[in-house]
């Protein structure tokens, strides 16, 4: 994508102001995708592993899938979806399967389980429904959220930011970032997939040197907006959220391109047992009311066409994400040594 | 020794059961209530785990290599899902439950692959150590809340059993971890409380933190420097406890402050359908 067009985009579309972003929460429910109203009514008994997160809003999608469907026995375990994940391998090992479907905040849980062999095939009548991006044979993407450089403008001059992530190691930058998050782990994941170990490690290497580590992302962006540091890596939501309460405050967004800065991740399902419900409710998710619903309350990005990005996004596919397997974020372990190596970690 | 590196292995196990933090309903149905009064119900536990490790002794005695014994396993397996330990340990010491699953296939796999009798006996111990783990977390979970004073006793710790079921109850286990951290940096024991400090950031403050900032942004920048910053560089520096304490009651003020905003904006949030 050509960021700087984007950077003018962003301001047009009301990253910079509230009476915009509340027109954007109208949009949200846009004529995209199906409609619940066009699905079949769930029924029967299900079992899904929910990734904690989103501030409980995925477990609102839940309940309400739950209030419209009477007919369905719907049970729910939440946890973190790492932790959820391991239970679906170990209880895979000991010959049971109580999960009918894993809902995780992050493709690379999906991952765990899927290379186990323990997720079934996703029909193709749901992953059509996807971007052609996102269609994948063990899975179905849910919602998205992108890697961004979040800087403050009175600190950085747009046209200083390089479009190559790999470039801000070589730079004088004042930079934010937080490494023990998990968001960020999966950053430097594509980044080692994409362009090898050495080149990771010298770049964590590069940017240590002036970097300030946060607890969170939102401290990054937070960092930023203050001045503490020039800009700061963190997901896209971040730097909405504060710039739904705070419209002054001192930060925009850029994206990097075809490379792990503008990686876009995404929470996702699998089917881990047979029958039509599980499949049905994975079109739910689908569906453009829920779909909408993430973007407006979660700013988490739709993956159905036709579904309105929150407020302050470019359209999907004007951002230039690398090409890679989102599943492959599950190999996390040399990432972490290599982290660690570093003294990042 | 072998006494203390099962208390020492059960500590740091039990340490990450507190960093993940609770699960809320269960595969197989609800828990009981048993799970929501867990300390009451710790001798119902070791009743459950004595039992299923009789069993477990059952099968081993009358294994030879070769025999079938796969309905005497299935009948095991049915047992551990049934008893009200399983559900205990899923929810409370959540980081053990896939470790006893793994020992049970472990054992599984022995007796079916039709092992020797020492492996099968390895196995068997295995399968032990991890239940007898389990009920180990559960009892110092028992014990924390125990001594948990009066907040404690209104809101189970992380990783415990709780009805974490809106903002409110979040904030409200945020505000008892941070309890429980300071009640570590009195001990000493200055990583345990860090960890309680930066998990408690992570997995609970950072899903909520989203919707609160657009309420009150201000209030999240103090929160997070508090967190990130304030609180554990006072550790770190080896404050007096009555400072570290200082600081965790404004940052408690400050999330009582947050549970009163995020309560304002449960009518903001849109349907789903």
């Amino acid at each position: 994508m050509d960021r700087r067009a984007f950077l003018q985009g962003a301001v047009a579309l009301g990253l910079l102001g509230p009476a915009g972003a509340r027109a954007g929460r109208s949009r949200g429910s846009g004529p995209g995708g199906l409609s619940v109203e066009a699905l079949p009514e769930l029924a029967g008994d299900l079992t899904v592993y929910l990734g904690r997160g989103e501030g409980g809003l995925y477990q609102d999608v839940m309940e309400a899938i739950r209030k419209r469907s009477p007919k369905l026995d719907l049970q729910v375990r939440r946890g973190p979806s790492t932790s959820l994940a391991n239970t679906i391998v170990a209880e895979a090992r000991a010959g049971v399967r109580r999960a009918d479907l894993f809902w995780s905040i992050d493709s690379s849980s999906i991952g765990l389980v899927a290379e186990r062999g323990l997720t079934r095939a996703m029909p193709a009548g749901i992953s059509s429904q996807l971007k052609s991006e996102f269609r994948y044979q063990d899975w179905a993407p849910i919602s998205g959220r992108v890697r961004t450089v979040a800087y403050n403008p009175e600190r950085v001059r747009e046209g200083e930011l390089p479009d190559d992530i790999m470039a801000f190691a070589d730079s004088d930058f004042a930079i934010g970032w937080a490494p023990a998050y998990g968001a960020f782990q999966s950053f430097v994941t594509a980044m080692r997939l994409l362009e090898g170990k050495q080149r990771t490690r010298d770049w964590l290497r590069g940017v240590k040197a002036r970097a300030t580590s946060y607890a969170g992302e939102l401290g990054v962006v937070m960092a930023a907006a203050r001045g503490e540091v020039d800009l700061g890596f963190a997901n896209h939501y971040y730097t909405l959220r504060l710039k739904q309460g705070m419209p002054d405050a001192s930060v925009a967004i850029a994206f990097t391109s075809n490379d792990a800065g503008s990686l876009v991740n995404a929470s996702g399902a699998a089917l881990l047992s047979p029958g039509e419900t599980p499949a049905d409710f994975v079109r739910y998710l689908l569906s453009r009311e829920v779909q909408g619903y993430l973007a407006r309350e979660a700013f988490e990005i739709p993956l159905v066409p036709g579904v309105a990005m929150p407020e302050g996004l470019p359209p999907l596919d004007e951002i230039d994400p690398p090409d890679l397997d989102l599943t492959r974020l599950a190999e996390i372990r040399p990432t972490l040594e290599l982290m660690r190596d570093t003294g990042v970690l | 020794m072998l006494e203390r590196a099962t208390r020492l292995i059960i500590s740091l196990l039990f340490a990450a059961a507190l960093a993940i933090g609770p699960v809320q309903a269960h595969a197989h149905g609800e828990a009981g209530e048993h799970v929501k009064r867990f300390e009451e119900h710790i001798g119902d536990y070791e009743q459950d785990v004595d039992h299923l490790i009789s069993q477990l002794g059952a099968i081993v005695k009358g294994y030879a290599p070769g025999q079938d014994v796969s309905e005497e396993v299935k009948a095991l397996l049915h047992e551990w899902e049934e008893v009200r330990y399983h559900a205990a340990v899923e929810t409370v010491a959540t980081p053990l439950y896939a470790p006893i699953w793994q020992a049970i296939s472990g054992f599984k796999d022995a007796v079916r692959e039709g092992a020797p009798e020492p492996t099968v006996r390895r196995r068997q111990q295995a399968l032990e150590a991890a239940l007898w783990q389990g009920l180990g977390a559960l009892k110092l979970a028992a014990s924390q809340r125990a001594a948990g004073g009066e907040r404690q006793g209104k809101q189970p710790a992380a990783g415990q059993a709780e009805a974490e079921t809106g903002p409110e109850a979040t904030l409200e286990a945020i505000i008892d971890d941070l309890d429980r951290a300071v009640a570590a940096y009195q001990d000493g024991n200055l990583e345990k409380a860090r960890t309680l400090i930066s998990e408690t950031y992570l997995h609970r403050f950072e899903g909520l933190e989203g919707r609160l900032i657009e309420k009150d942004p201000e209030l999240v920048v103090g929160l997070e420097e508090a967190f990130n910053a304030r609180l554990p560089q006072l550790m770190e520096q080896g404050a007096p406890v009555a400072e570290v304490r200082e600081q965790v009651a404004a940052m408690q003020s400050e999330l009582e402050e947050a549970e009163s905003l995020l309560l304002e904006t449960q009518g903001d949030k849109g349907q789903v359908f």
